[in-house]
This record gives C-alpha cells, sequence and structure tokens, in this order.
C-alpha cells in the first residue's frame, strides 16, 4: 500500500464522516517520512482534526513541521481569496475592502467552484514547490480531502471550469491542474471506509462517481478492522451446540461468538468492497482510539510500512 | 436485544422515549458525524408510527443514508409512504420518510411568495440564483428549516423526526434562519444594485474601476454575466425579502416550542461523550430543549463472564484458541468498564438539569439496513 502511494506526489484521501479519514492521512505521512520522504499533510476541512490528534498548536496556511519529516497547513478560504483578488487587482487594500463587504461574499460563494479551484491551485503549488533550484521542497503531498459529498465537485473543478471557459489565464491554470489531477504517475485518490455495510455502500458509489473523473483510484483503506481473528475451525468450535472450547473457558464464549459475528460481518464487507473495486483493500487494525494521538497513529503507520503481517490476507471464515 | 434506561427520574417517570413520541410534535435529532443519527431518527419514526402516530421522518443527510436504511428510494423530496409493519392490537399509525431536496425548496418559496408568475420566472432563471440557492453557504440548512415548517404547518402528521448534518455544524443549522434573513434584507439587496457600494465609503472613481475589473474578472471565471444578473436578482429579492423574514421568525419560534424536542445520538466512546455533552451545553444556551441522550453501539450487557477463569488447554491448538479467548474477553472487559464510567458520567451531567432522558442502544453485529432490523431497533428504544 505504501508503495502505492508513494510513487505518486499528491495523494487525496477522501471517504464518509467518521471512518477515519485523518488518522488514515497522518498514519500515511508518518510511514513516508520514516522512508525520508518531506511529507506535507493539506487540512482542506475548517474542522480538521489534524492537530488535535497530534497534539500540536492549530495548522497554519504555511506548512509547520508538526511530526518528524512531516509538515502541515491548512487551507484558509478568505487568504486564498485575497491572494487570488490581488494578483486581479493588484493592490491588496482594494482585496481587503472588497473581503470585508458580505455582498461581495455572496458573490464569490455563488460563484460555482471558485473555493474549490483556488483550493486546488494551492494544493498544486505545493506539489510543484522547489527549495532551491533543483530539490523538491516536499516529495508527496497528502490531502485530508472532504467527505464525499464534497469530494467528487472539489477534484472536478478543473475540467468543469475548463468547460465554461476554455481560453484565457485562467484556463491554462485550469488545464495545468487538470493535467496534474488526471496524471496517474502523478496523483491518486485513496478511499477510507469502515468494515460496515452502509459505509461500503457509500464508498462504492463514490468511485464510481471519482472514475467518471478520471482520476486514479489506489486500493481502498477499511479502518477499524478487528484484530483478533479467529481461524475457520476455531469458529465451528465457538459456533457449536455446546461450544467446544478449552477447559474452564465458558464464561468467555459469550464475548467469544460476539468477536466472531462481528469479525465475520467486517469479513463480509471487506470481501465486498475488494470484489467490487477489483483491488484487494488494504486493511488497518482497530487501536485504541481514546485518546487519540501519536502512539495510535504510529501503530497505524506501523500496518502501512511494516512486514504486511496483518494484510497477509488471512481470512478465518 | 436489550435497553436500559439509566435515568428515567427527571419530570416523573413519563421521561422516556414512549412519552416524546407520543406527546411532541416535533423531534430533531442531533449528534456528531458516524454516531448513526440517521438510523436513530428512522427507528424512532418507526416507533411513533407503531404507537399510532400520523408520523414523518425528514433527513437531510445528502448521502441519504436514510434511504439505505429504510430501504426505499426518495426522489425530490417527495413523501414516500413506508410499511410498518404492525401487530394485531396494535393502533393504526403510518410513516412517511422524505430526504430534503434543498434546491426543490428553494423554488417553492420562490414560487409562494412570488408578487406575479412573472417575478418567480425570472427568479428561476437567473443564473446567480441558479447557483446559489444551491451553493450558498447556509442555504441548505435554511431550506430544511423551511421544509420543516412547511411540513409541520400541513398539518399532515402529528409528529416529525428530523435528522441533522453531523454537530461541526448543527448549531449553524439552528442559526441559519437568522443569517439568511440578514443577508436577504433590503441592506444586502441596495448592495447589490449598486455594486461600487461594496467597496466601504463608496470608493474613488479608481476604486469603483477595479471593482468593474474584479466582477469582469469573476464573470470571466464564472461564465456568469455577474453583474447584470446579480441587479437582476437584487431587484427580484426586494419582492421577497418580507416574505422571508416573516417566515424566518416563525421558524425560529417553532424550533422552541414546548412540542418541539432535541435528542442527542452519540455512541460511548469518551471522546463522542464529551462532544455531546458540549452540543448539549450549546444547544441550552441557545433554549432549545434537549430532551435526551440516545447512546448509540453500546456493547450488550451479558457478553462480558462474572468470573476470570484460569484456561486449562491440553493441546498446542487449544492454547492458541485459549489465549484468543481470554484477549477477547478481556478486551470487551475492559471496553464495558469505559463505557460504564462514560455513560455514567453523561447521565451524572445531563441529570444535573434532572430533563434528560439516556436511553442505550447496543451494538448489532448486523446494521440496522433492512425494515425488519430497523422495526427491532425501534423495539429497543422504547
Amino acid at each position: 500500500m505504501i508503495h502505492t502511494v508513494m510513487k505518486r506526489r499528491l495523494v487525496f484521501v477522501t471517504g464518509k464522516g467518521g471512518v477515519g479519514k485523518t488518522a488514515t492521512v497522518l498514519a500515511l505521512a508518518v510511514a513516508a517520512a520514516r522512508q525520508k520522504r518531506r511529507v506535507l499533510v493539506v487540512e482542506v476541512s475548517p474542522f480538521g482534526r489534524v492537530a488535535e490528534y497530534l497534539d500540536t498548536d492549530p495548522l497554519t496556511p504555511e506548512p509547520q513541521e508538526v511530526a518528524p519529516g512531516v509538515a502541515a497547513a491548512s487551507i484558509d478560504p478568505d487568504l486564498i481569496l485575497e491572494s487570488f483578488l490581488t494578483g486581479l487587482l493588484r493592490v491588496r487594500r482594494l482585496a481587503r475592502r472588497l473581503l470585508e463587504s458580505d455582498t461581495f461574499r455572496v458573490i464569490t460563494t455563488a460563484a460555482p467552484g471558485l473555493q474549490d479551484f483556488l483550493t486546488l491551485l494551492r494544493i498544486a503549488e505545493w506539489e510543484g514547490a522547489r527549495t532551491g533550484i533543483r530539490r523538491r521542497r516536499f516529495d508527496l503531498v497528502i490531502v485530508d480531502a472532504p467527505a464525499t459529498g464534497h469530494s467528487v465537485p472539489l477534484l472536478g473543478t478543473p475540467r468543469s471550469l475548463l468547460k465554461m471557459l476554455p481560453v484565457g489565464p485562467l484556463a491554462g491554470s485550469a488545464r495545468a491542474l487538470a493535467l496534474l489531477l488526471d496524471d496517474p504517475e502523478r496523483t491518486a485518490v485513496t478511499l477510507v471506509t469502515r468494515p460496515e455495510e452502509m459505509a461500503v455502500n457509500e464508498t462504492l458509489q463514490l468511485a464510481t462517481e471519482l472514475m467518471k473523473l478520471g482520476v486514479t483510484l489506489v486500493p481502498p483503506v477499511v479502518n477499524a478492522v478487528p484484530q483478533l481473528r479467529f481461524t475457520r475451525d476455531e469458529a465451528r468450535r465457538l459456533r457449536a451446540d455446546p461450544p467446544i472450547i478449552p477447559p474452564n473457558l465458558g464464561p468467555y464464549v459469550a464475548a467469544g461468538r460476539f468477536s466472531l459475528a462481528r469479525q465475520q460481518a467486517a469479513e463480509r464487507q471487506v470481501r465486498r468492497l475488494g470484489r467490487a473495486l477489483g483491488d484487494r483493500p488494504f486493511l488497518l487494525p482497530e487501536v485504541a482510539t481514546h485518546p487519540f494521538g501519536a502512539p495510535a497513529i504510529e501503530q497505524l503507520a506501523d500496518a502501512f510500512s511494516g512486514s504486511g503481517r496483518w494484510n497477509s490476507g488471512r481470512q478465518a471464515s | 436485544m436489550s435497553v436500559t434506561s439509566i435515568s428515567g427520574r427527571a419530570r416523573g417517570a413519563t421521561a422516556t422515549v414512549g412519552h416524546l413520541l407520543d406527546h411532541q410534535s416535533l423531534i430533531v435529532c442531533v449528534g456528531s458525524g458516524g454516531v448513526g443519527k440517521t438510523t436513530m431518527a428512522a427507528a424512532l419514526a418507526i416507533a411513533a408510527a407503531r404507537r399510532g402516530r400520523r408520523t414523518a421522518v425528514l433527513t437531510i443527510d445528502p448521502a441519504r443514508r436514510l434511504q439505505d436504511a429504510l430501504g426505499i428510494e426518495v426522489v425530490g423530496g417527495a413523501p414516500h409512504r413506508v410499511r410498518v409493519p404492525r401487530r394485531s392490537g396494535e393502533p393504526v399509525g403510518r410513516l412517511d420518510a422524505m430526504v430534503l431536496d434543498a434546491k426543490h425548496t428553494f423554488d417553492t418559496l420562490i414560487h409562494r411568495y412570488a408578487p406575479s408568475p412573472e417575478i418567480a420566472a425570472r427568479v428561476l432563471d437567473n443564473r446567480i440564483y441558479q447557483s446559489l440557492s444551491g451553493t450558498l453557504a447556509g442555504s441548505q440548512e435554511y431550506m430544511a428549516m423551511e421544509r420543516i415548517h412547511e411540513i409541520v404547518a400541513s398539518a399532515s402528521y402529528d409528529l416529525l423526526i428530523v435528522d441533522t448534518p453531523p454537530s461541526q455544524h448543527a448549531l449553524d443549522f439552528f442559526e441559519a434562519p437568522d443569517r439568511m434573513s440578514a443577508l436577504l434584507s433590503s441592506r444586502a439587496a441596495t448592495l447589490l444594485q449598486n455594486p461600487s457600494l461594496m467597496l466601504a465609503g463608496g470608493g474613488s472613481r479608481f476604486a469603483q474601476a477595479m471593482l468593474t475589473t474584479i466582477l469582469r474578472g469573476l464573470e470571466r471565471f464564472t461564465g456568469l454575466t455577474l453583474l447584470r444578473d446579480l441587479a437582476d436578482f437584487a431587484g427580484s429579492l426586494d419582492t421577497y425579502s418580507e416574505g422571508f423574514r416573516t417566515r424566518a421568525a416563525a421558524v425560529a419560534a417553532m424550533l422552541r416550542e414546548p412540542a418541539t424536542s432535541y435528542l442527542l445520538v452519540t455512541t460511548p466512546e469518551p471522546a463522542r461523550i464529551v462532544e455531546t455533552l458540549t452540543l448539549r451545553g450549546e444547544l441550552a444556551r441557545t433554549h432549545l430543549p434537549v430532551a435526551g441522550v440516545i447512546v448509540n453501539r453500546v456493547l450488550p450487557a451479558g457478553i462480558v463472564g462474572s468470573n476470570s477463569t484460569v484456561p486449562r488447554a491440553q493441546t498446542p491448538d487449544d492454547l492458541a484458541f485459549a489465549r484468543k479467548l481470554t484477549a477477547v474477553h478481556r478486551r470487551y472487559a475492559r471496553l464495558a468498564r469505559e463505557e460504564r464510567r462514560e455513560i455514567a458520567r453523561l447521565a451524572r451531567q445531563t441529570n444535573a438539569q434532572r430533563t434528560d432522558v439516556v436511553v442505550e442502544v447496543p451494538l448489532q453485529t448486523i446494521e440496522p439496513t433492512s425494515l425488519s432490523r430497523l422495526v427491532a431497533l425501534a423495539e429497543a428504544l422504547i
């Protein structure tokens, strides 16, 4: 998994709300940083949790190091709009005044895709940023993209813009963005989900829409997969009536059966997802989530960069 | 399936979910993303219908998960009758499910308040309106409020149950009517008619020239004839603003009526409990009456055995199996303790107000994606 991501320079991580997008983003970032990649994590949502998870100061619009080898930055919609306006107007004071106007805000909110376009421009800027002549500032930019509903319009912005406006300076930027987003060598999208029916349904729907856009999907990530797995034989023994278990373990049967049922439900959903997408999903173990912080992220990063034991495809039943 | 009501004391013994379903006319489910709000809204609605109430459930969730849960297709926001299985002797209620179609609701509103069909047509054709009605921050929330008002006012139902967007936006949601009416106030409309007023103090000729440049830039960007469309839109809106204001005030009042209750939905993880308590405080401060908390996905009672035992395994296979069983049991025992602690904390804090119902819904190994499972969940909630 980590290799398919590290081959790229720009990775968007998206999925339904609450599945663990931010945790996945950070785990990927840490795993990549362990391999000496300079990573930038970009938080698009104003309600992002990157700073909370890493227990750092709130993210800033300028990349700041938040973990060894990992920088993070947030997208500030006002700031990107201001720099866009300053570029157009060439007078910063005027741009500021315009930004203070509620009415102007209505217009920029109403202008379809403007925010998304500016967000992508900013991300592309970081993707191409260099320090010195040859050296890239970041090897890998990982975007904590908006949840399901909004990620398709975001990634589709350059194309819809080009349709409306095929010539002119903005069209040039849009074309460059479209080239970047469509380039399978440089850019990929990872979907994060949980091993649950409704979450998988939504992921499949999202995958269909993203494929229509022409972006490259790398294997999906299934988060919070039960760690402990009973073998087929153990499952049979647990389910038997009465259960065939080692002596003295009677009081543990209920917990065992419950765990087995959850394990099997999760495996069904992982298989369903894999079959539908024709790609074996990458599994992340269920980790202690409270407090969710550096140790949990390291554990998930282990799964990404690790020996592959967790992802050897061992399926119990 | 077992459900424990660990707090039914407030308001005497009447503060139960059943009591709310029998007596309220609007119940709003609020909570963080991914806790099962939509599912709970659907289950509550099924329970209400089976208690004989004419019930509607409205989901605002753009991902439309309620459709999955109810196994129905809802298109265009029209009510869809759900066939709720009924046991003999149960009263005859009914259940309609709806998904919010924000654009459609906004269009309906434009028709309703238009002084003439021509003006309505002009607004609906206006490209600023078309883009605004779909994308303006808060327009979806505001339209949800409109739809709620419309459903309640239609008097077709005894009870409406509403599912809201995740909590980060929940307060936006309740403040949407105020913000929208502020935005559409005549001041904004005046500004729109004379864009140079956007620059505080009117601006010099130079500033106005710049503004024209920027608007042209945006026009080129969006393909809209922004200035003309804006002036046109603002002109038409002037005739609407009074209607919008009255309406927003009516909606705001409805949200605080005694027959309206807010139910928080959460899961027992510590982080979610913290969020829930914060949200509860915010709702209370805004005078939105919280009736209780549904704690979803609680580890079922009875899966944790009482005694820890020492396994006596004979074969290596047995030993591995015994280790797994012990580990699973230990893990669930720890989780159960943690959950009890969190729920007790929640109950303690919410009970300080002595008003809340706290209901627990056990974690299922199969998701409630079918009607029969939702019915089972509905039974568990009561």
